[in-house]
Formats: structure tokens, C-alpha cells, sequence
């Protein structure tokens, strides 16, 4: 009675159950099992398991004949990395891009091609550092955003296709995008410069406002966290952490069970907000950006009297806070009628004109503002219930 | 004749008497099975509804000393009111014999179409297997390999991200 008498069925099942790396080695045992184990609806399953794909497709995008050959393409092109966090990083991209393509398919076209190792390999001895290994798998599956001279209108002077948004107050806007490598290169060399950061400093810049030069991220290659610069950075270099520090853990072990970085949780986080709607795409002046203002509880709030429906949320500002001294917030407070209209001496009326406005700003319930104006900042707003 | 001792629990409706379904083995030892138990598979389970049930029902592919343990083992899952962690130490006793036994048992699983029974086998093969090198599992299983020296080089390379 021998292993490959079981019959096709059990095999299969057998197979199904070791994973693909078992199967891999079961393949070189002989002719009989090779043959169960090369079968198409196995690695079809590896590949829907494991990577998502649904078509044998390598990790450029490109189609491979078989599911076998796609799976053994993309372990050979991961090699070098710990597999399960290869499949971490993609799951992160898959999402982001996923919500791009369907949500802002302009910005998702900015996403570039994976980078080489070559490519990797070339930053780190150019700013002689060593990427952690969730940022190295990252840049592995994309380069960054690219932009091109479209992007950049009248409008928009900084471009709006930032993957990780803003958001803008008093004509000061904050779009933040994504680097390239190439870029991640040019900008580290010019703020080290400029900054005068040690030649040896582990710090290169990752992410900008490409409307502003004044919103930093900086990645600490040494020990995997992200900071962005506050208003001081000019003149003393001062940055704030961006991620939990517990959160960080073993980024340059490759033998360690899990390892995460703050540039991969900081984009797994991004990404959960987005496909949540607890931040979304807003339009400005017929221009389309991802908004950092909360629009779910509980970062934002709704209240409704009376038919008009007022929801309010605030987002930190590091670029403009001072870690000694203060820490600016800005906030948007949003009106609309709900669609049955609103109230007025209990007579039903399906508009409302914004006439006054008084903000009362707590922060742990002190008071520590009041704001008291016409309409606002001197336009009256009119809202009218959408008539379907 | 030899038939398997009853089971002790209770039938699910009291009033009735419990339905017995008669089994021949390929070598002509005669097996009854509750019908509740028999229903576990899923080829008895259609003969039961086609009414074929009266005689013993032939199974020329299975032998009296593993259709003896094919009873105990839909018995045992037939029975009512037995705890999740007492079926699978109960399981976990029951493939604990000889690889060529656990084999037949995929066979019979196979055909009498006992998916419980046969997911619980495949699950011990795979344990077999799992983390060996192609030659460990060679040695394991008694298996001879007759790939050529190019197919064993064409094989190794196709898979060697396995390896790594």
C-alpha cells in the first residue's frame, strides 16, 4: 500500500492541506506525486490564497502561463525577504490601491512600478543607510508617485494627487504624496544640507506636501520610525513621531517572527481609514483630494437641530505646532440640510441661510476659544435641500 | 458472522427501534450499522434512500478488518452529546496505527464518501509529510523514484524556492 495509491481525490486533499512550500518538495519525490502536485486548481488556490491573484499574472502585472509558474515567480522575486511579509506588504498595497483605483483612479495612475533591488541597493549606499525590511518590501511593489506637468494646474499649483492627502485652511494647503527613490535621494541630501544633519544620520525623507515645502515625513532607517517635521525643524531639526513606539519591532531581522515598521503601519493604518470613509475624497474648486479631516465617528462629530445638520472634526497640524509651546489644530465644521428639510417657527422649509456663527472650543472640556462671526469668515452660507 | 458490539448511547427518538443496516465486507463478513451512523457516509446514505438498504449491502472494496473500524468510526460520530475535545482525542487514538492501516482508511473514506473520515486521515498524511525534504519523504513512505537525472534537475529547479 503506497502513498500515491490514495487515489487523486485524497491526494489532492493532502496537498491542499500542506501549503505551497511542502507541495514544492512532495513535487521532487517522484513522477507520480509531481504530477499531483503540478496540478493547476492547487496553485490556482495558493495563488488566491496567499496573494490574491485571480490570474496568473507576475509582480509586474504581467501574465504568466500557468498559476504554478506565477507562484514560483513571485517566491523567486521575493526571495530575500521573509515570505509572510511579503504577503503583509502586498495585502497593505492592495488595499490603497484598491480604494484609489475605484475612488481616485488619478491618483492611483501616479503610482510608479516596483523598484529593483538595484534600485534599493543604489539609495543605501548613496545616503549610506539600510532601509528597514518592511519599507525595502514597500518600494519593492512601488516606487512612489510620479507626476507629470498635467497634475500641476492653475488650481492645483501643487498638485492634488497625493496618496496620503491634506488638507487646507486660509489658503494654506497641505497635499502630501509618496517619494521615489530617486527623490528620496535628491530630498534627503538637500534637508541634511540645509538642516545640517550629521553626514552619518540615519533619517531620509519619504513623504512631502508638494504644495508646501514645509511638511516633512522622515523615515529613521535605524530604528524604523516615522517623523514629521513641526515649525522648528528649520532651525533645530525638531520632528514628532508619527506611529505608537511599542508598535515597532525587529525591522532588520530577517529572522525574527514579525516585523513591522513604522512606514508599513502608518500605510495599513492609512489605508483602513480610507476603505472606513473616516477620511475621504473632497472637492474643492472642482478639485479632487484626499481630506484628513475625520468624517466618521468618533473623530467626527454630527448633531442636528431643527433640520440642519452640523458636523464638525479637527485635524493636527505638526508642520505648524511646536513641541514645546503648542500644538495647532484646525478644524472644519460642515452644514447641510437633512432631506426632509428644516424646521422654521414649525413650518417646514426646505432652505436655510448660515447668518451667525459662535464657536465654543474646548479642549478636555476647558474652554479655550471662542470664535464669534458673521456667516463665515464673511461669506453667508445658503443651503438648500437637494431636490431629487 | 461478527458484527460490531452496539452502541451504548440512545437513539434520538426513544419510541422507535433503532434502524440497523446490514454491511458485507469483500471477504464476506457481515457489519451492522445504525442507520443514524450509516448516514456519516455518504454512499450508504444514497443506497439507504433508493431503498437498497434490505439486504447486506456488498462493498467489494473493503476489506472485514478495516470495515470493522469504519463502523466504530460513524458510530462514534453518530453518537449525541459528546464534547468537541473527547471526538478528537477519540480521533486522535483512532488513526494512531500503521501507515499502510491510515491508507486504507483514505481508501474506504474514498469510497463510502466519509468526509469526516477522510478529512481526519488526510490531515494525518499531510502531518507525515509536512517539513521533510523529497528524499525524507522518500525513506518515510518507501517510495523509489524513478526520475531520470534530467528530470530530477528540471523538478529541483522548477521548486527550489521551496527549499529556501
Amino acid at each position: 500500500m503506497e502513498l500515491e495509491s490514495v487515489g487523486d481525490l485524497a491526494l489532492n486533499l493532502i496537498l491542499t492541506k500542506l501549503g505551497p512550500e511542502n507541495v514544492g518538495r512532495v513535487a521532487c519525490v517522484n513522477r507520480k506525486l509531481r504530477l499531483s502536485a503540478d496540478e493547476e486548481a492547487l496553485w490556482s488556490r495558493f495563488c488566491s490564497e496567499e496573494l490574491h491573484l485571480s490570474a496568473p499574472l507576475d509582480p509586474r502585472g504581467d501574465p504568466l502561463p500557468s498559476f504554478k509558474a506565477a507562484y514560483k515567480k513571485w517566491r523567486e522575486d521575493f526571495r530575500m525577504y521573509p515570505w509572510p511579509l511579503v504577503k503583509r506588504v502586498k495585502r497593505c498595497w492592495d488595499r490603497l490601491q484598491g480604494w484609489l483605483l475605484t475612488n481616485f483612479p488619478d491618483a492611483a495612475a501616479t503610482l510608479r512600478e516596483g523598484a529593483s533591488e538595484a534600485d534599493i541597493q543604489e539609495l543605501e549606499s548613496v545616503l549610506r543607510v539600510k532601509l528597514p525590511l518592511p519599507t525595502r518590501i514597500l518600494y519593492r511593489f512601488h516606487d512612489g508617485q510620479d507626476f507629470d506637468e498635467s497634475d500641476f494646474t492653475e488650481n492645483t499649483p501643487g498638485g492634488s494627487l497625493g496618496i496620503i492627502g491634506g488638507y487646507s485652511f486660509y489658503g494654506y494647503v497641505v497635499n502630501v504624496n509618496l517619494l521615489p527613490l530617486s527623490k528620496v535621494i535628491m530630498e534627503t541630501n538637500h534637508v541634511v544640507q540645509h538642516l545640517g544633519f550629521s553626514s552619518r544620520s540615519n533619517y531620509i525623507v519619504v513623504a512631502a506636501s508638494s504644495t508646501s515645502g514645509e511638511k516633512l515625513f522622515f523615515l529613521n532607517c535605524r530604528d524604523g520610525q516615522l517623523h514629521v517635521g513641526t515649525r522648528n525643524l528649520p532651525f533645530d531639526g525638531e520632528m514628532m513621531p508619527c506611529v505608537p513606539k511599542s508598535l515597532i519591532s525587529s525591522v532588520h531581522d530577517r529572522n525574527a517572527d514579525l516585523q513591522q515598521d513604522a512606514m508599513l503601519l502608518w500605510l495599513e493604518e492609512h489605508g483602513r481609514r480610507l476603505q472606513s470613509g473616516m477620511i475621504k475624497l473632497r472637492e474643492d474648486g472642482g478639485v479632487r483630494s484626499i481630506c484628513l479631516f475625520p468624517e466618521e465617528p468618533p473623530l467626527c462629530s454630527t448633531a442636528i437641530t431643527n433640520g440642519v445638520r452640523i458636523r464638525s472634526s479637527a485635524v493636527f497640524v505638526p508642520e505648524h505646532s511646536d513641541l514645546q509651546n503648542e500644538y495647532l489644530f484646525a478644524y472644519s465644521i460642515r452644514m447641510s440640510l437633512i432631506p426632509e428639510g428644516c424646521m422654521a417657527n414649525e413650518m417646514p422649509c426646505n432652505f436655510c441661510q448660515l447668518y451667525r456663527r459662535h464657536w465654543i472650543i474646548r479642549a478636555n472640556d476647558a474652554v479655550v476659544a471662542h470664535v464669534n462671526g458673521d456667516g463665515a469668515i464673511g461669506k453667508s452660507l445658503f443651503m438648500r435641500v437637494a431636490l431629487i | 458472522m461478527s458484527s460490531s458490539p452496539p452502541p451504548s448511547s440512545a437513539a434520538a427518538s426513544p419510541s422507535c427501534p433503532k434502524k440497523m443496516i446490514a454491511l458485507r465486507s469483500s471477504d464476506g463478513e457481515t457489519f451492522e450499522i445504525e442507520e443514524a451512523a450509516a448516514l456519516q457516509s455518504k454512499t450508504l446514505e444514497n443506497m439507504i434512500d433508493e431503498d437498497c438498504a434490505g439486504t447486506p449491502i456488498p462493498l467489494p472494496n473493503v476489506t472485514g478488518k478495516i470495515l470493522a473500524k469504519v463502523v466504530e468510526f460513524c458510530s462514534k460520530h453518530a453518537e449525541p452529546g459528546v464534547d468537541d475535545e473527547s471526538l478528537r482525542a477519540w480521533d486522535a487514538e483512532f488513526v494512531n496505527v500503521e501507515q499502510a492501516t491510515v491508507f486504507d482508511y483514505i481508501l474506504a473514506a474514498n469510497f463510502l464518501e466519509i468526509p469526516t473520515l477522510l478529512n481526519l486521515t488526510c490531515n494525518v498524511v499531510a502531518d507525515m509529510i509536512r517539513g521533510k525534504t523529497p528524499d525524507e519523504i522518500r525513506k518515510f513512505f518507501n517510495i523509489k523514484s524513478i526520475f531520470s537525472p534530467e528530470e530530477e534537475e528540471e523538478v529541483r529547479r522548477e521548486n527550489h524556492w521551496a527549499f529556501e
